[in-house]
């Protein structure tokens, strides 16, 4: 999605109905189109984003000749896991030579590349490395398939993310279910990440249920509700983005399957994030399972390393080890004590107390992470003492 | 026989679920109230903080 909702709006009235008067059978010319377009936006919303852009598609098109020199397959698997070393460069190099270099704008003004910015990246260097991937399994995208999978301004800056396989599965034509449904997922997404979630966040929902500030239940509720407000948020994004992406015909994967009705930890992440747990199960989990054979310890080392793909931080690295530890012991409990017949009250029960565990602890993880300093996400924990 | 939407609580399946997917008719449902909830608020009090710009 883009800075403005209304401009969004526009965007894809204009956009969408000359994307389809291009004939079907210049998809090349469609996707060159739909790039140009993304290309503009993205361009306004952040020069150094485009910068990154050229630098992935240049790391793709590397890794393609090399494939095609024959170099070795399992050395080329190796070095795809480099592409990820540019996000510790990006996360600590302050974007002020490049900002005022570009446009001319005072350094001061330009703080390090957070926010949507590093996200955005982080996100198209997961792009680059599935695409690098399916060019190993011989299933690579053409280059402007590429192109259009890297800056497409829908899903640029929280995915969900994919590879090139929704963009060579591209419809070439735009079905009634596809318009209304598309309409629907933007008109939702809206409604969260604009009404919802401000909602959510700026009532002084706490406050009106006569807390006081400072108060360990209102800070407990704290960390509830920035859980609810971050789901919200990103549901609300990647809404947007499946709705954004279907007028064009592209179907983008599914992010969420109703989190907030996970009981236990290890469900949480079959209904959070799918796109990304999908991509920690093919390229961390399995082959880390297939090096050491030890599922609870590879899913641990998985969310560690995604804990510092999020931001090379303390914070997001106890992330991490939290959510690696719970999956790990989860993985455990699982193996040691199937899943017994037991009367329906007891099942409830269980169920109950494994959904209030469950959201307490990502909420808490959260809210954790999303501290700006080790100092602040310490305070934090006292306060809920 | 064709049924129409207004026998969906009625035994059998309704005119909706023979044509329209579930997946489909939560999406619809949820759209349109979207759309009141965005219509209702629009234009929001919200834009990018500066740094987004970045």
């Amino acid at each position: 999605m883009i800075a403005d909702y209304f401009f969004l709006i526009w965007v894809l009235g204009i956009s969408v109905p000359l994307y389809w008067l291009i004939p079907a059978g210049l998809q090349a010319v469609r996707f060159g189109f739909l790039s140009l377009i993304s290309i503009c936006i993205l361009w306004t919303l952040s020069p150094v984003i485009m910068l990154s852009i050229v630098f992935f598609a240049l790391v793709l098109l590397g890794f393609t000749l090399a494939q095609r020199a024959e170099l070795s397959p399992k050395h080329l698997r190796l070095l795809s896991w480099f592409i990820f070393s540019p996000l510790v460069l990006i996360e600590f190099i302050p974007a002020a030579w490049l900002v005022s270099g570009m446009l001319g704008q005072s350094a001061a003004q330009a703080p390090l590349l957070i926010g949507f910015t590093y996200l955005g990246i982080s996100y198209t260097a997961i792009r680059c490395f599935i695409m690098v991937r399916e060019h190993f399994e011989g299933k690579g995208p053409t280059p402007v398939e590429a192109l259009t999978a890297f800056v497409f301004f829908g899903h640029f800056v929280a995915g969900p993310i994919s590879g090139a396989q929704p963009w060579q599965n591209v419809s070439r034509s735009l079905s009634g279910r596809d318009v209304i449904i598309a309409i629907c997922r933007i008109f939702w997404g809206g409604a969260l990440f604009f009404v919802i979630q401000d909602y959510i966040l700026n009532n002084n929902l706490i406050g009106r249920l006569g807390i006081p500030e400072g108060h360990v239940a209102a800070e407990w509720l704290g960390v509830y509700q920035g859980f609810l407000g971050l789901f919200v948020n990103f549901a609300g994004y990647t809404e947007v983005a499946i709705g954004a992406a279907l007028l064009y015909g592209v179907r983008l994967p599914e992010n969420f399957n109703w989190p907030l009705r996970a009981t236990s930890i290890q469900e949480f992440w079959q209904r959070w994030h799918l796109s990304l747990g999908k991509f920690i199960n093919t390229y961390l989990f399995r082959a880390v399972v297939r090096e050491v054979g030890k599922p609870s310890l590879a899913i641990f080392l998985a969310f560690t390393v995604v804990g510092l793909w999020h931001s090379l931080s303390i914070p997001y690295l106890i992330w991490g080890l939290g959510h690696g530890a719970a999956l790990a012991v989860n993985m455990m409990i699982r193996k040691r004590y199937p899943i017994q017949k037991r009367s329906a009250l007891v099942n409830r029960g269980m169920m109950g107390f494994g959904w209030f565990f469950t959201m307490t602890y990502v909420s808490l993880l959260s809210a954790f992470a999303n501290e700006p300093t080790l100092a602040a996400a310490f305070d934090l924990l006292k306060g809920l003492i | 026989m064709l049924k129409l939407p207004l026998n969906y609580f009625s035994r059998g399946k309704s005119w909706i679920d023979e044509n329209v997917s579930r997946n489909d008719q939560v999406s619809i449902a949820f759209g349109i109230l979207g759309f009141v909830l965005v219509y209702t608020h629009f234009p929001f009090e919200w834009s990018l903080p500066d740094y987004a710009l970045y």
